[in-house]
């Protein structure tokens, strides 16, 4: 590079040395977007596809979409075993998250016909039942903090249906969530009890389905064999970890931010109104435009990445908001369009590694966004009350607090799961 | 290089070139064909390569096996025609395959 992009690179390379993907600096729309607009535009123009942070210990960060898509694409050279980094507080390895070939393949042949369309499918009516019955709960009060009460709920409730767990306890599933993943880093005192409280809640719920099977995937994977052989007692743990921790964040954090930005943006919200059919390439969008998920690889061998020299054992984050606004995959990528064509965004991986939830959490968003413009067309956030983003390798509006025109309730029905997190949400 | 058809759920055509021995799901991404996500790059165990491939072509390719047709059965809207595309490898016989695309991959 001549000596008149000298500043240009300068200014790459202190953004990348300073690239913290649990604290990005959130800008006056409550959200890190300006951030990452600028650490794109800076690194592209300065041709730095990859740069060196100094933070947690120092790791390699890639912000373009042909980088992250190449490494993702290379089990060969990188390892799964880094995808969260810092490491959550949980004891026992992430199945199928954190394992390499064959062992992840292994797995996830186990559950993986579980969440295909069809029987994802089957939770449709339930996740609709349990947004009706949500929002009959506060649909008469004109104001709701729809992160707390929507977001947060709907997947907990599919989490529970799916691992056959009792739907009441999906207050309980996001505490200790939130211990694992975030709250750890920022109070490892208070989390400690809550995720010993998590394993021994899962090893009770083992001895249970041991006893008495149903037809959940839990009892699933209790019951399968691998190469003739049961899941070790540890690996059950795992993936008990795996499921409720991939069944929550994600999809808690796009929802909550979606639920966010139809708050505000009255064209996107009338154009989904008008064509409810419309919803599921939106929810694609939404995908891409606020990826909730960043991940991360072990370098298992030397590799050259984007003209950077990685050594084996280090660490690498892939920026997948950042690499998700790439306009060299994405025409005029910060432009919200429902109607994307060849939305190949990477927000729930690709290859070998893409998620397993992929199904479900598309799924789900659809029909909690298609439920809630149904009864709530006209809303917009409560100025007096702030949003909140969470940082973290998942990271979302988790507080949108709405005021809308107040509605009749259609029921006075309320099933277990919705009973408990209503009074969950009424606490202050 | 066979000519390829794909035919969207809205009845629109997208003739692509593949090479022998591409599958038709690498055909398809390549031409950047709306319909074929195939997220999981070919492994089968996304389903999001969906296809239906008519009489006379589904007898052309080898059957399915046991973890395709598994997943097959738990496609959104599974038809017996029913077929995984990065499991379709194209030979010369398949001048003229032609694919119709389900409404949805999801």
């Amino acid at each position: 590079m001549d000596d008149a992009n000298a500043p240009l690179l300068a200014e790459a390379e202190h953004l990348y040395s300073q690239y913290d993907h649990l604290a990005p600096p959130i800008g006056p729309d409550g959200t890190p977007y300006a951030y990452f607009e600028r650490l794109r535009d800076v690194t592209a123009a300065a041709k730095q596809p990859v740069g060196w942070s100094e933070k947690h210990g120092g790791f390699w960060v890639v912000t373009s979409y042909a980088e992250c898509q190449s490494i993702i694409g290379n089990p060969t050279d990188f390892s799964s075993a880094g995808v969260i980094f810092p490491k959550y507080a949980v004891t026992e390895p992430l199945m199928l998250a954190e394992q390499d070939e064959p062992e992840h393949m292994r797995g996830r042949r186990l559950v993986n016909l579980s969440f295909m369309p069809k029987n994802v499918a089957n939770y449709a009516g339930a996740i609709k039942t349990a947004v009706h019955q949500l929002m009959d709960g506060f649909i008469e009060d004109g104001h709701a903090d729809v992160g707390k009460i929507i977001a947060e709920p709907v997947p907990a409730i599919v989490t529970a249906l799916l691992m056959g767990l009792p739907a009441e306890d999906g207050p309980l599933f996001d505490a200790w969530t939130t211990a694992c993943t975030h709250e750890f880093l920022a109070d490892p005192v208070a989390a400690a009890p809550k995720i010993a409280e998590m394993y021994a809640y899962f090893e009770q719920n083992i001895a249970r389905r041991k006893l008495e099977p149903g037809d959940d995937v839990l009892s699933q994977v209790i019951s399968a064999k691998i190469d003739g052989d049961s899941l070790t007692h540890k690996e059950l743990l795992g993936f008990s970890t795996v499921l409720l921790i991939g069944g929550i964040e994600n999809s808690a954090k796009l929802i909550g931010t979606a639920l966010w930005r139809l708050a505000w943006d009255v064209e996107l919200r009338r154009r989904l109104i008008a064509h409810p059919e419309w919803i599921t390439a939106a929810v694609d969008e939404f995908l891409r435009y606020y990826s909730p998920g960043t991940v991360g690889r072990i370098v298992t061998n030397d590799v050259t990445v984007g003209g950077k020299t990685m050594r084996r054992g280090q660490q690498v984050i892939l920026a997948i908001p950042v690499a998700n606004r790439d306009p060299r995959e994405f025409p005029h990528p910060d432009c919200f369009m429902i109607d994307r064509p060849n939305n190949r965004h990477l927000a729930l991986g690709t290859g070998i590694h893409s998620c397993l939830g992929g199904h479900l959490i598309r799924m789900e968003a659809r029909v909690v966004l298609t439920e809630f413009l149904s009864r709530i067309t006209s809303f917009r956030l409560d100025s007096t009350l702030p949003t909140n983003w969470i940082s973290g390798q998942v990271t979302g509006m988790s507080r949108v607090p709405i005021v809308f025109e107040a509605g009749p309730r259609l029921s006075s029905e309320r099933g277990a799961g919705v009973d408990a997190w209503l009074q969950h949400a009424s606490r202050p | 290089m066979p000519k390829l058809v794909f035919i969207d759920a809205g009845g629109r055509e997208y003739v692509v070139e593949a090479a022998i021995g591409q599958s038709v799901m690498r055909a398809a991404v390549a031409a950047q064909i709306p319909g074929i996500e195939a997220l999981c790059g070919g492994n089968c165990v996304c389903a999001t390569c969906h296809a239906y491939i008519g009489e006379p072509w589904y007898e052309r390719f080898p059957a399915p096996d046991d973890t395709e047709s598994a997943m097959l059965e738990c496609t959104s809207e599974p038809r017996e025609d029913s077929r995984l595309t990065c499991q379709l490898p194209v030979t010369a016989e398949h001048e003229g395959l032609v694919i119709r695309l389900p409404a949805s991959q999801h």
